[in-house]
């Protein structure tokens, strides 16, 4: 996007993978072409290099040659991101640990939109479905980002940012099929009037699920349809709008995983439904002057289900934020902004699992200011922001960032920085009741009684709780020796607080009655229920590092190689909490590596590829696992592109995350190879 | 939210071919102007004098949609013949008045003070491009204030 010049250098700004030696400059946006070198030489784009967070880019190219249908394919490898595949859909994704299908510390926008889920705080991927091919890119900022993009970007965010429709115009098909899917996408662009562009499109794909452990195959298979516009005008010489606006139907088929409500034994059976999103984006800028620029976005987000899962809720949201941007003099740049956000929510569930109170409505204001100031003899930059926020849950929040980026040399920074970032409390924090779902075996061990018969797991909310924080300090140093070489390597210690885990609140025998208060009752119970409250009770500590380095070894082959550490420790303050601990801290793998290449043996042909290493995990236990994925294109006239795409081919089928909260059953990733043709003219 | 709060492109660090890379620019250019109504509703004939190396990697993008017309490259005898971009490699001679209703394009180091609208150069081994807006207005053409804002510079 032409939009901004780089106003904020805070957190990134962008950065790509060098692999310009492979990249077509036809393929680039205008702005893109400014930042590419015309000969070679020891310099590269200071904005890449000069970012004081740790980012990671994956660019429309890096989509392309990666064959990914999906936004979670299109972020496997990315350094310091957990990324595990749970089914042919679905994904837990997480910078920096604390991975799940409920991961709730990370922020994932669309085009400023944030796409996730305010019933726990996450995103369900598998209702992202996107137009993989009009991506301009996807920004991975890792480590907490609160101070500009507001509470819950604890652990990092992911910015999905789509292309002008200026650069869409013309028809464009893109069509993939393979043994587990069958997707079709399909855009047309063009201009409407003198000064406005517009895109619309439209995307069916038929996913099927992964068989669940120790099955031999699964017949349920999901179908989305989305469709969507975006049209961008110039209004005068200073002012741009932009809408946008799209909705997706699903038609869900599942597995659930339940107790059965009278046997409490636990029964595998499938379910059927619907989810509907809609939304819509509006986009106004002026810039009065080119040292100072306005913005005001307003965008809404509908979410309704049709149950497929046993608790469902549909939300309204609605959005209206404003920033100003402004060089003072001495090239001081200050950015400010507020935001106010509206939501309404109602929640369908059955008695062992729904929401108390089952509707709501939350709003929260924010305000922030940021400014970064060069202090040149000292080739140093600092940057300070904050933003403050009153939120319904959690209530308010102060979310500084302060960091100082230093260039000693031409080929050298080094950036380090401090901040605080909250999560607010989501709806499930506060008001989940469930009552039934299988407790652990190593329970029994803290039952303060000692208990024969069944013990039925209950999960309460707590209305009131606070926030989740997190201090953090990152350290980074990049390297460019040399056009052809850069290394980027970022160290992270992390320390959370009032971490949101559930504690034993009481012991209840089957007539409703306390251990506590009449303690003989549970020997003639059929069973006892544990109750726990979730409570703020939990600390956790991490730290880690992430290398990524790229190697242009030659006209043809670029090479990217990634590695990340991650030490993560979840402590509760009490016995019950240590124990609920234990079940978050080890769903994030300890070592993770990749290795990508984009190699161009012969004009038009490209042999693209990627190979991953995760380590075990210790919680649920799962296998280390190495795989990768090879596709092969082939471009046979400008414009119409063949590829075959092979994924997950180190092995026929592993286990990347069981996520024991979900009700999903575990599956196994298959191998799976796939066809893919894009044409575009 | 309206975060996005920077948008820099995304840096290629690795060097290119200088013909391709000002192909791939005048091609972008193409494709930001405010072009006034046309006679052609089918083609956007661009039209190149003494710059055969860039005309050869413009071959790539010829077809392509630009502002709903299909992008013909040509490089004729007598630049200005039916051209709505006339774009002059470093070595070509022009002299202003342009054609009328050409958009001019340049690269050589005295195209805006010879009269042309667009200069491209190269400053520092990156591309830049210098733009007379008063010219380029006049002539029924206009540049969108994004584009403006990524212009080293902007007479006007």
């Amino acid at each position: 996007m032409l939009a901004l010049r780089p106003l904020l250098i805070l957190l990134i700004c962008v950065s790509t993978p060098a692999l310009a030696n492979s990249v077509d400059p036809f393929e680039l946006s205008l702005e893109e072409l400014l930042h590419v070198e015309v000969v070679s030489a020891a310099m590269r784009a200071q904005d890449q290099f000069t970012v004081p967070a740790a980012v990671h880019v994956i660019s429309a190219r890096d989509i392309e040659r990666s064959g990914a249908t999906s936004v979670g394919e299109a972020l496997r490898g990315v350094p310091g991101l957990v990324v595990a595949r749970m089914n042919n859909n679905s994904w837990a994704i997480s910078a920096r640990g604390l991975n799940g299908a409920f991961s709730n510390k990370q922020l994932v926008l669309v085009d400023g939109r944030t796409v996730y889920d305010p019933s726990f705080a996450g995103v369900y991927w598998d209702n992202l479905e996107l137009p993989m091919a009009d991506i301009e890119r996807i920004e991975v900022i890792r480590g907490p980002s609160s101070a500009i993009w507001g509470a819950n970007a604890v652990n990092g965010v992911i910015n999905i940012i789509t292309r002008h429709s200026r650069e869409t115009t013309g028809a464009r098909l893109t069509a993939s099929t393979a043994g587990h899917h069958r997707i079709v996408d399909a855009r047309y662009g063009d201009t409407a009037g003198e000064h406005s562009h517009f895109r619309v499109y439209g995307k069916y794909a038929e996913r099927e699920l992964f068989a669940a452990k120790g099955q031999p195959n699964s017949e349920r298979t999901n179908r989305s349809v989305l469709g969507g516009f975006r049209w961008d005008s110039q209004l005068t010489g200073t002012q741009t709008l932009q809408l946008s606006g799209s909705f997706l139907e699903r038609d869900l088929e599942s597995y659930q995983e339940t107790l059965d409500p009278l046997t409490f034994a636990p029964t595998v059976a499938g379910s059927e439904g619907n989810a509907n999103t809609a939304n819509l984006m509006a986009r106004w800028q002026y810039r009065p002057s080119e040292r100072r620029q306005h913005q005001l976005q307003f965008f809404s987000n509908h979410f309704d289900s049709d149950s497929a899962t046993p608790l469902s809720v549909d939300y309204d949201t609605y959005r209206v934020s404003y920033q100003q941007s402004h060089t003072l003099a001495g090239n001081q740049l200050v950015v400010w902004g507020l935001e106010y956000q509206h939501l309404r929510y109602r929640s369908d569930g059955i008695p062992q699992l729904r929401f108390t109170p089952d509707r709501g409505r939350e709003d929260d204001v924010a305000v922030f200011a940021h400014t970064e100031k060069a202090f040149e003899p000292l080739n140093l930059v600092l940057n300070v922001g904050v933003r403050l926020e009153d939120n319904t849950r959690g209530g308010e929040a102060v979310q500084p960032r302060v960091s100082l980026g230093w260039t000693p040399r031409d080929t050298v920074f080094v950036w380090g920085a401090l901040s605080r970032a909250t999560r607010k409390p989501s709806i499930s924090d506060e008001s989940i009741a469930a009552l039934g779902f299988p407790v652990p075996e190593r329970i029994d061990e803290l039952s303060p009684v000692p208990f024969a018969g069944s013990l039925i797991g209950e999960l309460r909310g707590r209305a009131g709780i606070d926030n989740e924080t997190v201090d953090a300090l990152d350290l980074g140093l990049r390297w460019q020796p040399d056009s052809r070489w850069s290394a980027d390597l970022t160290g992270f210690y992390n320390r959370y607080h009032d971490f949101i885990l559930a504690d034993l609140s009481d012991l209840r025998c089957a007539s409703g009655a306390s251990i506590f208060v009449d303690p003989a009752c549970f020997v003639t119970s059929p069973f006892v229920v544990l109750s726990t409250t979730n409570s703020n009770r939990g600390e956790a500590r991490s730290h880690g590092a992430e290398l990524a380095s790229r190697w242009l070894a030659g006209e043809s082959l670029s090479l990217e190689l990634s590695y990340s550490y991650l030490n993560l420790d979840v402590e509760g303050s009490t016995a019950f909490t240590d124990f609920s601990a234990s079940l978050l801290g080890g769903s994030s793998p300890q070592h993770q590596a990749a290795l990508r290449w984009h190699y161009s043996p012969w004009p038009r042909w490209r042999i693209d590829g990627q190979v991953r290493h995760v380590s075990r995990l210790a919680n649920p236990a799962t296998d280390a696992h190495t795989t990768f994925d090879l596709r092969l294109s082939w471009e046979p006239r400008p414009g119409l592109t063949l590829a075959l795409l092979g994924q997950e081919l180190g092995d026929r089928r592993h286990f990347e995350l069981d996520d024991s909260f979900d009700n999903a059953p575990a599956t196994e990733v298959r191998r799976s190879v796939a066809l893919q043709l894009r044409y575009r003219r | 939210m309206a975060l996005v709060l920077w948008n820099a492109a995304p840096a290629l660090a690795a060097p290119q071919n200088p013909d391709r890379l000002q192909a791939a620019m005048i091609y972008n250019i193409a494709k930001f102007v405010r072009w006034p109504p046309s006679p052609d509703a089918v083609e956007l004939r661009l039209c190149l004098h003494g710059a055969a190396p860039v005309a050869r990697q413009l071959q790539a993008v010829v077809g392509r949609s630009v502002s709903g017309r299909a992008l013909a490259v040509a490089q004729p005898d007598r630049p200005g013949a039916g051209c709505e971009l006339l774009v002059y490699g470093e070595q070509a001679q022009f002299s202003a008045p342009a054609p009328a209703g050409a958009l001019t394009v340049g690269m050589s180091a005295d195209f805006l003070e010879s009269g042309g609208m667009i200069a491209l150069s190269v400053v520092r081994n990156k591309l830049v491009f210098d733009v007379h807006l008063t010219r380029l207005r006049a002539a029924g053409f206009d540049l969108s204030a994004e584009v403006l804002a990524l212009a080293r510079s902007v007479h006007r």
